[in-house]
C-alpha cells in the first residue's frame, strides 16, 4: 500500500464527484432504509401505507432519471467512482425501464390476493423491491468486473428473497431454493471466467483497451471457453439456454407481480450487460476472436429459440407456458445481438421496452385468471372471454403482441429485429446471421401457434363450469393503460425510436 | 327549376311513399295503414287538379335533369337525361290517374276488409299508382318504358293478389308473360329509334323527325344530319313500339290475358285493368304519333278494328259480369286504337278519357252485385255451387240494389254510345274520323278500306246488345235464386256500404255528356277535344304521315254529311242492339234454369271460348315450346350432364391419386415436422424435471456442447 497522499485525495475527489451521478441509487437506497424501518412499527396505517412509500422512493429515482434522460447532451459519458460506474444514455435509459418496472411490479401487488395487507412479509417485500432495482441500477452502470459481480448478486440475493417471499406457500419456497441453488452455481461459474479474464487481462475495467488487447493474444479455443464461462451468469440473468432451467420453476412458485418484474427488469439488466461487452469486442477485439463470438452467441440464441418455443408447445399451465416464451424472447434479443453491430442496439432497446409493457399486460391478466376467477391451467380459461369480453380482447392484443403480428408494437419490435439482423448478414455475408434470421422467422409461427391457444380457450371453448361474474374494473383500467403503449407504438414508433436514438448516440 | 314540375314530382312520389310504408310496416299501422294511402292519394289528386288548372291550354313545361353519361364512339360521352313533361294530356292522365285511383282506394276499404295481406293491398295499389303516374310524367322512351314495366310488374302482383287461388296465380303469370312478348316489339321499336337518331327524349326525337321529307322509299331528315332512313324500317319500328300498346292494352291477338286479369280483386280490375293501365297504350300511340308511317297506321287501324269487333263478339258470349265487361274492355281498346290508326287522335283520347270513368264505374258496381250476390248466396241453402259473377244466378236486383242501378245504367248507356251521354261524344267522334280517313284513302279507288268504319258500326250493334243483355240479366226480371231481398243488402235499410256507393255515383255522374261537352251531340265543341288535338299536343311538328291528318280533318269538313250520318246510323245500330237483346231476353226469362245453364252452340259457343285463342296459343305456341324445351332437358341430361359427369369422374380419379400423394408424401411431412417440434418440446421437458442436480448437469453438460461446437467450426 504505497499510494501517494496526492493520489489517495484525487481518488477521494473522485468519488465524492461521483455521487452526483449516483442520485437514483442513493434514493433507493434512503427509501429502502426507510420501509425497513416503517415496518417495524404495527400499525396498519403504516402496513397500509408502505407500498406507497415504496412507490414515493420509484417516483422519485424516475424523475431524477428522467431529467438526466432530458440532459443527456450535458451528462454524456461519464466515468465515476474511480472506473468503477459508468454513467451514459444505456445506463440511464436502462435505469428508467427499471423504475417503470418497478411501479407496474407495486401496482399489481396492490391488485394481488397474497400480497394483501394482512400479509406478514410486507415491509420486507417492498424494502428487498427496492435493493433489486439498487443492484438492477448498479448492474446497468458496472464497467468493473468485481462491480459487476456484486451488483448481479445484490441483485440475484433479492430475486432469492423475493421468490420465496410468501413462507407459507410450499412451492414458492420450493422455487426460492432452487432459484438460489442454481443462481449460486451460475455465479460461481461466472466467477470462475471473470477471474480468467482478470489473469489474462491483467485489468478489472472492461473497458480498458489494454485488457483487450492482452485477452486477443489468447488463443481461440481458450478464449472462447473463459468466455464462455463469464456469459453464464449473463445467460442465465437473461433466462437463456442452457441457463434457463430456474425459468418454469421460479415463473410457478414466485408472486405474479415478482415474476412479471423477473420477466423484464433483471432481463433487461442482463442484456444491458451483455451489449457493454460486445460493444467493447467489437471495437477492440482481434477479428478471429470476433467470428468466434459470432457463433457463440449465435449458438446461444439457436438453442435458446429451440427450446423456448418448442418446450411452450407443450406446456398446459399459463405461468409455464409464459416462462417458456420468456426464454424464447431471449432467444431473439440474442439472435440479434449475434451479429456484434453497433445498430442493433437500438432495436434491441426498442424491443425490451415493448416487451416490458407487453410482460406486465399478460401476467396481469394471468394474475386476474389466478386470483379472481381462480384458473390456473389452459383449460380452465375455457369460455371465458364470452363472459369477460373486454378482459379477453386486452389478451388478445398482449398475445398478438407477444405473437409478433400487426396492429401491435410486438410486430413493430420484431420487425426490427429481424430487419437488423437481414443488414448485418447482407452486410458481411455471414450465413450464419441468415440461419439466425430463418430460424427466427419459423419459430415466430411456431410461437403463434402456442400463443394463439389461450384465444381459443377463451373464445371458441364452451363454458363448462357456471363460475359467478366479478367485477374487475381496476384491473381493466390498468390493462387498458398497459395496452394502449403497446398499440400506440405500433401506430407511433418514432415516439419511442427517437428517444432511443439519443441513448445510443451517448452509449459507450 | 319551374315550381309546377316540383309539384309533379310530388304527386308521382307520394303514392312510392305510400308503397313503401306500408309494405315494410303496414301490419303495425292502426287500421292497417289505409286512411294513410287514401290521404297520400288525396293529396296527390288535389295537386293534380292544381297542376291542371295551370297547365291546360296555358302552357307547356319540360325540365330535364342529366341522369347519366355513357362513353361513346370517338371518345366522347354521351348524356342521357331524364325529365318532366307536363302538357294537356300528362295532366289531364294526371287527374284521372288520382282521381280513379282515389276512388278505388276509397271503394276497397269496404271491398277488400279483412282480407290478410290488406296492408299489402294498398301498397301495391300505391306501387300501381307511382308507376302510372311515372308513364305519363317521362318525357323519354326509356324512362317510360321502365316505368311501363313496374306497371307491368304491379299488376302482376294485383292480379296473382289472392296467391292462394291457382287460378289467380296463373293468370298473374299469363297477363306478365304476354306483356313481355309485346314489350320485346317495343324495345326493338325504342333500339331502332336511338340507334338512328341518337336520343331518348321525346321532344328532340320529334324535332328530328318534323319535316321529314318522303323521297322514294325512304325518308330524309333534315334535322338529323339530313340522314336518310327506309321506309320499311321505320314502319317496322313503328310496329314496334304499337307491339308495346298491343301487349298493355290487349289488341289481337295478344288480347287473351284481360279476361283471365279478372281473377285479381275486382276494384284492381276497375283501376287497372279498365281505367288506367290498359289505356297506356294508347296514350304511348299517341306520345309516339309522329313516328308512325302511313303504312304502320293502317296496321294499327286494322288491329284495332278486329279486335274491337272480336272483343264484342266474345262479350256476346259470356255469362260471367266481369268476363262480359272485359270483353268490352278489350272492345273499347280497339277502338282507340283504331281511332289513333285513323288519325283521330284527339277522338281517340277523348274516348280513353270518356271510357276511363264509365268502366270504372261499372267494374266497381260490378263488385257491388258480386259482393251482394256473394253475401247472398252465403244464405242460400243449395248442394251445387253457385257462382255468384254469373249473370244468370241473378235478376230483380233493379229493387234489390236501386242506388246500384242507377249507378249502372248511364255507365252502360255511356259504353253502348246512347246520346247525351259521354261515350256517344267520344265514339263518333271516332266513327266519323274513320269514316272520313276511308274516305280520304280511297280517293285512290281501293274501297276496302271502308271495311274499317263498318268493322266499327259492326261493334256499336254488339256493344248495344250484349250491355243491354247482362244488364236485363241482371237488373230486370225477376230473381232466380229466390233468395229473399234483404239478404243482399248490407242492412235492410242501406243497400251497401256509403264508401262503397260514393265512388259508383261520383263515377257514373261523369257518364253524363254535360261533363264533357256543352253540346252533348258534337264533340267537336269539347273542351277537351280542342286541348287534345294534335296540334295542341305537336304543335307545329309534323310526324312522318306529313299532313294526312290535317287532309282528312279538311275532307271531313267538306264532307260535313259524315257527322250526321254517323251519329243516326250508330244510335239507330244501338237502339237495334237493345232490342234484340230485350227479345232473347224475353225469351230466355221462359226457359227453365236447366235450359239457361246449358251449353251454348254455334256461333256464341265460340264467341264464349273466345274463338280458341286460348287453345291456339296454347296449341301453337305454348305445348310445342315445352315439349321442344322438354326436348332440350332431356339433351342436357342425356348427352351433356352425362359427359359432364364423364370428365367428373376423371377429375375424381385425378383428384383421388393426388390427394393420396397429398396424403402419404405431403401430410406425411407435415406430420413429420409436427412429430419433430413436439420431440423437440418433449425433450426440453423431459430435461426440466424439477431435479436442480440434474439441472446443474444439464447446463454445465450444454456449455460443453457449446464449446464443443465452436471448436468444431
Amino acid at each position: 500500500m504505497n499510494i501517494p497522499a496526492q493520489s489517495l485525495i484525487n481518488s477521494l475527489t473522485d468519488i465524492q464527484s461521483g455521487f452526483a451521478y449516483l442520485w437514483p441509487e442513493i434514493i433507493l437506497t434512503f427509501f429502502f432504509l426507510l420501509l425497513v424501518g416503517l415496518d417495524l412499527f404495527k400499525a396498519t396505517a403504516v402496513k397500509i401505507m408502505l407500498p406507497f412509500v415504496a412507490l414515493a422512493g420509484i417516483v422519485a429515482s424516475i424523475m431524477v432519471q428522467v431529467n438526466d434522460l432530458n440532459n443527456i447532451a450535458s451528462i454524456s459519458i461519464k466515468h465515476f467512482f474511480v472506473g468503477l460506474l459508468i454513467s451514459d444514455g444505456l445506463a440511464i435509459y436502462a435505469g428508467l425501464l427499471f423504475s417503470v418496472a418497478g411501479i407496474f411490479t407495486i401496482v399489481l401487488s396492490l391488485l394481488n390476493q397474497n400480497l394483501k395487507v394482512k400479509f406478514s412479509g410486507r415491509g420486507e417485500y417492498y424494502a428487498y423491491l427496492l435493493v433489486l432495482l439498487t443492484g438492477l441500477n448498479l448492474m446497468a452502470k458496472s464497467v468493473n468486473l468485481l462491480m459487476l459481480f456484486v451488483a448481479i448478486e445484490l441483485v440475484s440475493i433479492a430475486s432469492y428473497l423475493l421468490t420465496a417471499v410468501i413462507k407459507k406457500q410450499r412451492n414458492a419456497m420450493e422455487s426460492g431454493l432452487k432459484y438460489i441453488l442454481y443462481g449460486t452455481l451460475a455465479s460461481g461459474v461466472m466467477l470462475y471466467g471473470m477471474s480468467f479474464l482478470y489473469g489474462f487481462g491483467g485489468s478489472l475495467n472492461f473497458t480498458d483497451t489494454l485488457f483487450w488487447q492482452n485477452l486477443s493474444r489468447l488463443s481461440s479455443p481458450i478464449f472462447i471457453a473463459v468466455f464462455l464461462l463469464t456469459f453464464a451468469g449473463f445467460l442465465f440473468k437473461v433466462a437463456a439456454a442452457p441457463f434457463h432451467f430456474w425459468t418454469p420453476d421460479v415463473y410457478e412458485g414466485a408472486p405474479v407481480p415478482v415474476v412479471a418484474f423477473f420477466s423484464t427488469a433483471p432481463k433487461i439488466a442482463g442484456f444491458v450487460v451483455i451489449i457493454r461487452f460486445l460493444i467493447q469486442i467489437r471495437n477492440h477485439l482481434a477479428t478471429i476472436l470476433q467470428d468466434d463470438l459470432i457463433l457463440l452467441i449465435g449458438g446461444a440464441a439457436l438453442i435458446t429459440l429451440v427450446i423456448g418455443n418448442f418446450t411452450a408447445l407443450w406446456q398446459r399451465k399459463a405461468r409455464r407456458l409464459l416462462a417458456y416464451s420468456s426464454v424464447a424472447h431471449a432467444g431473439f434479443v440474442l439472435a440479434a445481438l449475434a451479429a456484434l453491430a453497433d445498430n442493433s442496439i437500438s432495436a434491441i432497446l426498442f424491443y425490451l421496452t415493448v416487451l416490458l409493457f407487453m410482460n406486465f399486460g399478460i401476467f396481469l391478466i394471468v394474475q386476474i385468471f389466478e386470483d379472481k376467477l381462480e384458473v390456473a391451467d389452459l383449460n380452465g380459461l375455457s369460455g371465458l372471454g364470452k363472459t369477460y369480453p373486454f378482459l379477453g380482447i386486452l389478451a388478445i392484443i398482449f398475445l398478438i403482441s407477444l405473437t409478433g403480428l400487426p396492429p401491435t408494437a410486438g410486430f413493430t419490435g420484431k420487425l426490427l429485429l429481424f430487419t437488423n439482423i437481414w443488414q448485418n448478414y447482407a452486410a458481411t455475408g455471414n450465413s450464419f446471421l441468415l440461419v439466425l434470421l430463418l430460424s427466427g422467422l419459423l419459430l415466430t409461427g411456431v410461437a403463434f401457434f402456442y400463443y394463439i391457444r389461450i384465444p381459443y380457450f377463451l373464445f371458441f371453448k364452451r363454458n363448462l363450469s357456471e363460475g359467478k361474474k366479478v367485477m374487475l374494473l381496476k384491473e381493466n383500467i390498468i390493462l387498458a393503460l398497459l395496452a394502449f403503449p403497446v398499440l400506440f407504438i405500433f401506430f407511433q414508433p418514432s415516439w419511442l425510436t427517437n428517444v432511443i436514438e439519443q441513448v445510443v448516440l451517448y452509449s459507450k | 327549376m319551374n315550381s309546377l314540375v316540383l309539384w309533379a314530382l310530388v304527386v308521382g312520389v307520394l303514392p312510392l311513399f305510400t308503397f313503401f310504408i306500408l309494405f315494410l310496416g303496414g301490419k303495425k299501422l292502426p287500421r292497417r295503414g289505409d286512411w294513410l294511402a287514401i290521404t297520400f292519394t288525396g293529396i296527390s289528386f288535389l295537386i293534380s287538379l292544381f297542376l291542371f288548372l295551370h297547365i291546360w291550354q296555358k302552357e307547356v313545361v319540360h325540365v330535364r335533369f342529366p341522369w347519366f353519361e355513357l362513353g361513346g364512339a370517338g371518345n366522347q360521352l354521351v348524356a342521357f337525361t331524364s325529365g318532366i313533361y307536363l302538357d294537356n294530356l300528362s295532366v289531364l292522365m294526371l287527374v284521372i290517374v288520382t282521381f280513379i285511383s282515389l276512388l278505388v282506394q276509397v271503394f276497397s276499404v269496404i271491398y277488400m276488409h279483412g282480407d290478410w295481406r290488406y296492408h299489402h293491398y294498398f301498397a301495391y295499389l300505391g306501387l300501381f299508382t307511382f308507376s302510372m303516374l311515372g308513364i305519363v310524367l317521362s318525357d323519354n322512351l326509356l324512362l317510360l318504358f321502365i316505368f311501363w314495366e313496374l306497371v307491368g310488374f304491379s299488376s302482376y302482383l294485383l292480379i296473382g293478389f289472392w296467391l292462394e287461388k291457382d287460378s289467380a296465380t296463373n293468370a298473374s303469370k299469363k297477363a306478365f308473360l304476354f306483356n313481355r312478348v309485346g314489350d320485346i316489339g317495343f324495345l326493338f321499336g325504342i333500339f331502332v329509334l336511338y340507334t338512328f337518331f341518337g336520343t331518348f327524349d321525346l321532344q328532340i326525337l320529334k324535332d328530328l323527325v318534323s319535316g321529314a321529307i318522303a323521297q322514294n322509299n325512304g325518308f330524309i331528315f333534315p334535322n338529323a344530319d339530313g340522314q336518310t332512313l327506309s321506309y320499311t324500317l321505320l314502319t317496322l319500328a313503328g310496329l314496334g313500339i304499337f307491339c308495346g300498346c298491343v301487349g298493355k292494352s290487349a289488341q289481337f291477338p295478344l288480347q287473351v290475358w284481360l279476361p283471365d286479369a279478372m281473377e285479381g280483386p275486382t276494384p284492381v280490375s276497375s283501376l287497372i285493368h279498365a281505367a288506367t293501365m290498359v289505356a297506356a297504350g294508347v296514350y304511348l300511340l299517341s306520345r309516339c304519333f309522329p313516328f308512325f308511317t302511313e303504312d304502320a297506321l293502317l296496321v294499327i287501324a286494322i288491329i284495332g278494328a278486329v279486335t274491337a269487333l272480336l272483343g264484342a263478339i266474345a262479350a256476346c258470349g259470356q255469362n260471367d259480369i266481369k268476363k262480359i265487361l272485359a270483353f268490352s274492355t278489350i272492345s273499347q281498346l280497339g277502338y282507340m286504337v283504331m281511332g289513333m290508326g285513323v288519325g283521330a287522335h284527339d277522338a281517340s283520347l277523348l274516348h280513353l278519357v270518356t271510357h276511363a270513368f264509365f268502366k270504372a264505374s261499372l267494374f266497381l258496381n260490378a263488385g257491388i252485385v258480386i259482393h251482394a250476390v256473394h253475401h247472398a248466396v252465403a244464405h242460400y241453402e243449395a248442394d251445387e255451387f253457385v257462382d255468384a259473377q254469373d249473370i244468370r244466378n241473378m235478376g230483380g236486383l233493379r229493387k234489390v240494389l236501386p242506388l246500384t242501378f242507377y249507378a249502372y245504367i248511364p255507365a252502360t248507356a255511356a259504353l253502348i254510345g246512347l246520346p247525351l251521354f259521354s261515350g256517344f261524344l267520344s265514339k263518333d267522334a271516332i266513327l266519323s274520323g274513320a269514316w272520313a280517313w276511308a274516305g280520304y284513302k280511297s280517293m285512290g279507288g281501293n274501297s276496302l278500306y271502308y271495311l274499317i268504319p263498318v268493322g266499327g258500326f259492326s261493334a256499336v250493334l254488339l256493344t248495344a246488345y250484349y250491355m243491354a243483355r247482362h244488364c236485363f240479366y241482371i237488373f230486370f226480371g225477376k230473381n232466380r235464386l229466390e233468395i229473399k231481398p234483404a239478404d243482399y243488402r248490407h242492412t235492410p235499410t242501406k243497400e251497401a256500404s256509403w264508401l262503397l256507393l260514393v265512388p259508383v255515383l261520383l263515377l257514373a255522374l261523369f257518364s253524363i255528356a254535360f261533363f264533357f261537352s256543352p253540346n252533348p251531340f258534337d264533340a267537336g265543341s269539347s273542351w277537351f277535344f280542342q286541348g287534345l288535338s294534335l296540334k295542341q299536343l305537336l304543335g307545329s311538328t309534323t310526324g312522318l304521315t306529313g299532313n294526312m291528318v290535317n287532309h282528312i280533318t279538311e275532307y271531313l269538313h267538306a264532307s260535313s254529311f259524315i257527322h250526321v250520318l254517323t251519329g243516326i246510323i250508330s244510335v239507330g245500330l244501338a237502339l237495334v242492339g237493345i232490342f234484340i237483346a230485350w227479345r232473347n231476353y224475353q225469351k230466355a226469362s221462359l226457359k227453365t234454369n236447366e235450359e239457361l245453364f246449358a251449353g251454348q252452340t254455334g256461333v256464341l259457343k265460340v264467341a264464349h271460348q273466345h274463338f280458341y285463342l286460348n287453345n291456339f296459343f296454347e296449341n301453337i305456341f305454348i305445348r310445342p315450346f315445352l315439349s321442344f324445351s322438354q326436348e332440350v332437358a332431356i339433351f342436357d341430361k342425356d348427352i351433356i350432364d352425362r359427359s359432364v359427369n364423364a370428365f367428373g369422374k376423371m377429375m375424381v380419379i385425378l383428384a383421388k391419386v393426388i390427394g393420396w400423394i397429398d396424403r402419404k408424401l405431403v401430410d406425411g411431412l407435415v406430420n413429420f415436422i409436427a412429430w419433430l417440434a413436439g420431440l423437440i418440446g418433449k425433450s426440453g421437458r423431459l430435461m426440466q424435471n424439477g431435479k436442480i442436480q440434474s439441472y446443474y448437469i444439464f447446463s454445465l453438460f450444454g456449455l460443453i456442447l457449446l464449446i464443443l461446437y465452436i471448436l468444431a467450426f
